[in-house]
């Protein structure tokens, strides 16, 4: 387990000291995979690198299984690092190696024998879906196979944890999604513990069990990743979820006073969201039939996160006054988020 | 051939010994005094690199100082240096003449160029690289030793191959005020004695070796890098 206690990050510059983290507080549970989102700036890099104290805290503590790292020696902060494994998003592998010295670099100076080395290495490589690559440079590899190779040498000393710094910002979207693929697997397979900091919102929802969204130094909602984003209380957590539905692209329409949201007297917008576990397919036809109200869908968004859906859907609605008010009040009464964007009911 | 030799260098081909010997004395400067250079500028170099603003073992005072020293070695032409090294060439090498007085300045007249040069070949290792090294829990020497150097060889191969060719231009200003080598060869029997031919001569020998250095040191940069 992971412990935050209060960390605070503060860089002392030129023009004069920046607050870079801000009284975090966080636990990370054995086993789980922990996500960190936030914008670029957000402190979240620097708040990674307090866990394996590549960044010192200024103030607070960190406690991995109730030590706290933050008072060892530098000796022993070293033999704590052996025990959680770092990648990049620039990979930072070592040119002038192959990949097997690579892998190899964390195992030197083990006493290791040659034959040792190799079938570990091979052993990793395979774990990553990269046998028989040994002899490659990393200038030869691609971008998700670079990112293989760092996370096979991030797992060579065997570690219960293991840090991803933007691991797959730079790559595609194909390769990234298998690269979460493979976290997720090695997390289920070695039991590691992942956590992760990124400003997409697809990697949290891919693969996090819970989620911390950082705003300016401190964060600002956590819990559970489907919890957050289905009920998001900051703007800022809300911002991202937009990013992956349509809600933005609605907002420009409503900016760009497009003709598709020219209402006609009498139709209003709605927006539902699914804020429970319960969301229920058959919603739009369902109130059609019981209310008598036309729901054309100009938007819609559902994602699946772990088991459940999350997301909703923009429509016109159109119908007697009375029956619109009805419409809303049982949609509040399952729990669907429901929102009038945009009314032209009373505009008679 | 040896006719025709004779002909365009009538009076090297008589004094084909010492042009021999001045080579072999201008290899032998070059050699000792680049082998001193190179490992003292390589620990100059390094120490910049890591007692600089965010390096390793950040250390302003360390740095400030031998940042200073080194351009203030770098400042004073070579020639006025020998001069001002007299006293200490002769403490240390017994002699300011011949290969062995000629060490001392030609080393504190590369030192300083070589450092520079490995500080900006050890400043262009990615600085993700050293982070990376100390995510996995090296120490200070393993990161120079495994990281800064190791990744650094193509530069470093470089920074050494143009510092061996200043170093020769170095030897033959040396040579001119008494420590032997081409460079005391075509001033004396060639400048002095108005003959030309002998400062061809030693040309061509000078453009010879530093093709070979420039050859070897462009094939170690090309093998290293992957």
């Amino acid at each position: 387990m992971i412990r935050l206690e209060d960390v605070c990050k503060v860089f002392a510059g030129a023009q004069g000291s920046v607050e870079a983290v801000k009284h975090v507080h966080l636990t990370i549970e054995t086993g789980e995979i922990f996500g960190i989102i936030g914008f670029s700036g957000a402190g979240k890099s620097t708040l990674l690198r307090c866990i394996n104290l590549l960044e010192r805290p200024t103030s607070g503590r960190v406690l991995l299984d109730d030590t706290d790292i933050t008072q060892l020696s530098e000796a022993d902060v070293r033999a704590v690092r052996r025990r959680i494994g770092m990648i990049f998003q620039q990979f930072n592998l070592f040119a002038s190696r192959t990949v097997f010295g690579n892998v190899a670099f964390p195992l030197a100076g083990r006493g290791l024998s040659r034959e040792k080395l190799k079938a570990r290495v091979g052993e990793l490589l395979e774990l990553v879906g990269l046998s028989g690559r040994e002899d490659s440079y990393p200038s030869q590899l691609s971008g998700g196979q670079k990112q293989r190779v760092a996370i096979a040498r991030a797992l060579a000393s065997e570690p219960e944890i293991l840090l991803c710094d933007e691991a797959t910002s730079a790559l595609d979207p194909q390769t990234t999604h298998a690269i979460l693929q493979l976290l997720r697997e090695l997390n289920r397979k070695l039991g590691l513990t992942i956590v992760l900091i990124t400003h997409e919102m697809q990697v949290i929802k891919e693969i996090c069990d819970h989620v911390a969204v950082m705003e300016d130094g401190a964060v600002v909602e956590q819990g559970e990743v489907f919890s957050v984003f289905a009920a998001p209380r900051r703007p800022v957590t809300r911002s991202f979820l937009e990013m992956t539905s349509h809600m933005a692209g609605f907002r420009r329409l409503l900016e760009e006073k497009s003709p598709v949201l020219q209402l006609r007297p009498g139709q209003c917008i709605l927006s539902l969201r699914y804020l429970e576990r319960n969301a229920c397919s058959a919603l739009v036809s369902y109130l059609s039939r019981t209310y008598g109200v036309d729901l054309n869908i100009i938007f819609g968004n559902i994602e699946m996160i772990g088991d459940h859906p999350l997301g909703g859907l923009i429509v016109i609605a159109e119908g007697g006054e009375k029956a619109i008010a009805d419409c809303i009040a049982y949609l509040q009464n399952i729990h669907v988020g429901v929102e009038v964007l945009l009314d032209a009911r009373t505009a008679h | 051939m040896q006719e025709l030799l004779t002909e365009l260098f009538p009076y090297t081909m008589k004094s084909l010994p010492m042009l021999w010997r001045s080579t072999v004395e201008t290899l032998q400067m070059t050699f000792w005094s680049g082998g001193i250079s190179f490992v003292l500028g390589l620990a100059l170099g390094i120490l910049l690199i890591v007692t600089r603003r965010g390096g390793l073992m950040e250390n302003r005072l360390v740095y400030e100082v031998l940042d200073k020293a080194v351009n203030l070695f770098r400042s004073i032409p070579f020639i006025i240096l020998l001069f001002c090294l007299l006293p200490l060439t002769r403490l240390i090498s017994g002699t300011a003449i011949g290969v062995q007085g000629s060490i001392v300045p030609l080393v504190f007249g590369t030192v300083p160029f070589f450092a520079r040069q490995m500080e900006s070949a050890l400043s262009e290792v990615n600085s993700g690289l050293v982070e990376a090294a100390q995510s996995m829990g090296c120490g200070r020497l393993d990161i120079i030793f495994r990281v800064y150097l190791r990744e650094s060889v193509p530069s470093i191969a470089r920074g050494v191959t143009i510092t061996l060719i200043s170093l020769i231009g170095l030897t033959a200003m040396a040579g001119a005020v008494g420590a032997g080598g081409l460079g005391n060869f075509a001033y004396v029997y060639g400048q002095q004695r108005s003959r030309m031919d002998i400062i061809y001569a030693t040309v061509i020998i000078l453009v010879l070796i530093v093709t070979v250095i420039q050859v070897l040191g462009a094939l170690v940069a090309r093998i290293s890098k992957h």
